[in-house]
């Protein structure tokens, strides 16, 4: 089972590492992962497996300039 | 106001109230040093920069303010990674400044061109590169209010040459935004409270995050209100007073029986500041059982990350601890205390008896030598470590400084010495293993050209201790590269310009002890025990708590 992780934070340089880094340590499984960047902020959609679906956005959350995380089942 | 980026840093740094600076200088500092040559702030050269930032997290662990380390580009900063590391598995607020190549040259192999903030990336709370002279000074300030703001921690600003020398327009103070710290649901709180006061073999473990929130008050009136034993974890002793008759001690892999019994057969166990790692819990599948368990933390990452828990209440303890302690009822547990009195008999401590020289009886004499005196103990890794923080008796926060979650050899001694720059007025005693005083030990020089009245108590067993005991219980006695050769430790401290005594009896050890106080240099007295000695209580990696290692077959 995938639950969906949104991210929306600012568009920084080290925005998109940092998700990959958090993604990558704790060794969780994606099936897609989606960007999109505006002028200040970033949108990600990472679709991931449930199971490290809420611990993966608390760490994503108390990322530096992520303004938001939410996750859908 | 116009300066230059390198005047800009250092007033960046005095406006945060910056008094020690520690570091190495190198090409890509060279225009911040020459802003420092004169600034009025000590800047400490260190021998290495390892040495620089851990002395830096040393000042930041003893003084609750944030450590400040430079280093030069290249490996100038990759020589501060371990403390990087050191200081983010602890929740150390440090900010590291690091020269780069100029901007121009940035991403080309350069000379000295080193990814630092690519490096340092998962070690940092945040890190990261300036590219233009407006972004330097926000940049900084953030790095400060970052680094102290929540759940402390290290970030690392990496800083190229050419802006360090570019003019730019000094801003004025701007108020930095940072996320909101989350508040304990106080329904969670009620609920919290109504376990506590039904328990009937209740414990409350304090850790690292307990220090960090200054709640030693709130701690010993909700123990003594409770009637709770009180066991700390490795970075939680000194927060509630070892000597307190609630404070039963150390839990965890070394934790002592009583300790480590009473968290695995409590009804609830509350836990203030720490995040159960697996030094803490052993097993964690079989930690909780079916206790409850009350894990109070900052960080909401931390919930339920290592053990699941009942009931989180996620905040600031200060906060917490206010709102919960009115619900606490007034408590008292005979039948478990003497439970835990009659587990308390089941160690044997005789090792500590003076009967011969070991580890743990000195711990016990520098309690009573300096029972009367402020005295901030800073410890290295390894036997030396848990033989510290089984026998000290710790009695004030900030007083027991050790490397917890990265177990960094080598971090003592420097450590030591931040120490002794953060708190002049105390006496520091530095305690360290003869392996991993060799590894930073060239700041005794450091220590020594400083005029630090350090002590260095170096344990010499001769061996990796803490190795060699792990391959004397499960390798089957293959002591693979952990058997030291002969070293003079007095002799090199000598060479640094320090003093010191070799001593190989209890009557030595305390006539030497005399000598080392009231000095203006280090003294390092080196403590020659038996290689044999074993850190006990010991539990295995993975095992559960409770099930102690059988050393005497």
């Amino acid at each position: 089972m995938f639950a969906k992780v949104r991210v929306t934070g600012k568009n920084e340089e080290t925005f998109l590492p940092r998700v990959l880094r958090v993604l990558a340590k704790q060794g969780v499984h994606i099936r897609s992962l989606h960007l999109d960047a505006e002028a200040d902020v970033v949108k990600l959609e990472v679709l991931l497996v449930e199971a490290a679906a809420a611990q993966v956005a608390k760490l994503l959350a108390k990322q530096m300039f992520v303004s938001s995380v939410e996750t859908v089942e | 106001m116009k300066m230059t980026g390198a005047q800009a840093i250092v007033k960046v740094l005095q406006e945060q109230g910056v008094e020690t600076v520690f570091g190495y200088p190198g090409g890509a500092v060279i225009p911040l040093y020459n802003a420092l040559y004169d600034a009025p702030l000590k800047n400490v050269l260190t021998a290495h920069e390892q040495g620089a930032i851990h002395a830096a997290d040393g000042y930041a662990r003893a003084s609750g303010k944030v450590g400040v380390c430079i280093a030069t580009s290249g490996p100038g900063a990759t020589n501060i990674v371990t403390g990087l590391a050191t200081a983010y598995l602890d929740s150390i607020p440090v900010v590291a400044i690091s020269g780069q190549v100029p901007v121009a040259n940035l991403g080309r192999d350069s000379f000295q061109e080193i990814d630092i903030v690519g490096v340092t990336m998962p070690i940092t709370k945040y890190n990261a590169i300036v590219r233009k002279s407006e972004e330097l000074v926000p940049m900084l300030r953030l790095a400060f209010a970052i680094a102290k703001n929540g759940r402390p921690g290290p970030v690392l600003i990496d800083i190229p040459s050419d802006l360090q020398v570019k003019e730019l327009e000094y801003p004025e103070l701007e108020k930095v935004e940072l996320p909101e710290v989350l508040k304990a649901d106080e329904g969670i709180i009620e609920k919290a409270a109504a376990a506590l006061n039904e328990a009937e073999r209740p414990v409350l473990m304090v850790g690292g995050g307990a220090v960090t929130s200054s709640v030693e008050k709130e701690l010993i009136e909700l123990a003594h209100k409770a009637d709770l034993p009180v066991v700390s974890t490795l970075m939680g002793l000194g927060v509630y007073p070892g000597s307190d008759e609630r404070a039963i001690g150390l839990t965890g892999m070394h934790g002592h029986m009583d300790c480590n019994l009473a968290v695995a057969n409590a009804d609830v166990l509350v836990v203030a500041g720490s995040r159960l790692s697996d030094r803490v819990t052993g097993d964690r599948n079989r930690y909780a059982g079916t206790k409850t368990i009350i894990q109070m933390d900052i960080d909401q990452s931390e919930i339920d990350k290592n053990v699941g828990v009942t009931l989180a209440l996620d905040g600031d303890l200060k906060e917490t601890l206010a709102k919960f302690l009115p619900l606490v009822k007034e408590g008292k547990h005979p039948e478990w205390w003497a439970q835990i009195r009659e587990w308390d008999r089941m160690e044997d401590r005789s090792v500590a008896d003076g009967s011969r020289l070991t580890a743990p009886w000195v711990m016990t004499q520098l309690t009573k030598t300096f029972a009367d005196r402020d005295t901030i103990y800073v410890t290295d890794v390894g036997q030396n470590q848990m033989w510290a923080a089984q026998y000290l008796t710790i009695d004030k926060p900030r007083h027991h400084l050790t490397s917890g979650g990265c177990g960094t050899m080598g971090f003592g001694l420097p450590g030591a010495m931040g120490a002794a720059f953060a708190k002049p007025d105390s006496q520091i005693v530095h305690i360290c293993g003869d392996g991993g005083f060799k590894m930073t030990g060239l700041e005794m020089f450091t220590a020594s050209r400083e005029n630090l009245p350090l002590i260095s108590i170096v344990i010499n067993n001769s061996c990796l201790g803490m190795v060699r005991q792990w391959q004397q219980l499960f390798y089957n006695e293959r002591y693979s590269n952990t058997i030291l050769t002969e070293f003079d430790f007095v002799g090199f401290a000598k060479s640094c310009g320090a003093d010191g005594r070799t001593v190989t009896t209890c009557e030595e050890f305390t006539e030497a002890l005399k000598e080392a106080q009231n000095r203006t240099k280090p003294f390092l007295i080196e403590v020659r025990i038996e290689q044999s000695d074993l850190v006990e209580p010991m539990v295995a990696a993975g095992a559960v708590i409770y099930d102690f290692v059988k050393t005497h077959i």
